[in-house]
């Protein structure tokens, strides 16, 4: 079971569970636990309470008046942690088996980091005043990239390089039909 | 946090309509950003890596 790596004294999800909980009973839940991530991976069904979020809004700058002025933090069940942890590993196996990630992608990968990314920049530099070129940086970010992200594009993406069947459906599964909630001073309001 | 907001001109004190229109807000930004990019008649294809 993968909890051994997780942190403790983070924020629990709407159940009010957190990971100190499952740690302190993982002998009594690893089995339960296990059936019900075989069966979720087996069937491609991901059940809705590990797709409930909990919001919580955080103040940004500006006026406190306004919505915008606020950055949404999710806080998902520790139990949908251990479901995305066991699929996690089997897909980034996957991905890296086939190479499928572009070979410059720096983020959100284990063993690279941004420091890798300025030294790519850095040689890519050095080369180009060698070969008396001259070196033009475009920087660009993206707002909101990751909400902005077209599930129905992903999923094709997804199914082009090989995920396919059960495992595919799994990831529709785990991405619609979510649910969230604001909790926003003491007050929960729980999702329509 | 203030217990008032402000949205569309108008104010907002009540805490259940505060957290309501947060979750409509965090909701609505995405797929509202999305929505502003251009469309593309270029196929999926192309994007993809061999």
């Amino acid at each position: 079971m993968p909890f051994i790596e997780f942190k403790t004294g983070k924020a629990s999800g709407f159940d009010g569970v957190n990971i100190a909980d499952i740690k302190s009973n993982i002998e009594t839940l690893a089995k339960p636990l296990s059936h019900v991530i075989n069966l979720s991976i087996s069937t491609g069904i991901v059940p809705n309470n590990v797709k409930l979020a909990k919001v919580i809004p955080i103040y940004k700058s500006d006026c406190h008046c306004k919505f915008s002025n606020y950055r949404p933090i999710s806080i998902l069940p520790v139990f949908s942690k251990v479901f995305e942890k066991v699929i996690y590993d089997r897909l980034i196996y996957f991905i890296d088996k086939h190479s499928i990630l572009y070979e410059h992608q720096y983020g959100f990968r284990s063993n690279y980091s941004t420091n890798l990314a300025i030294i790519q920049m850095v040689n890519q530099i050095s080369s180009a005043i060698d070969n008396k070129e001259l070196s033009v940086g475009v920087f660009l970010d993206l707002s909101k990239a990751f909400d902005a992200v077209n599930h129905k594009i992903l999923l094709q993406k997804l199914e082009h390089y090989g995920i396919r069947g059960v495992a595919l459906k799994w990831i529709e599964n785990y991405l619609y039909n979510r649910k969230q909630y604001v909790a926003f001073l003491v007050l929960n309001h729980l999702p329509t | 946090m203030p217990i008032a907001f402000t949205h569309n001109g108008n104010e907002i004190n009540d805490p259940m309509t505060i957290a309501n229109k947060f979750c409509e807000f965090f909701t609505n930004v995405g797929p509202y950003l999305a929505k502003k990019l251009p469309s593309s008649n270029i196929s999926l294809d192309n994007f993809f890596r061999n």
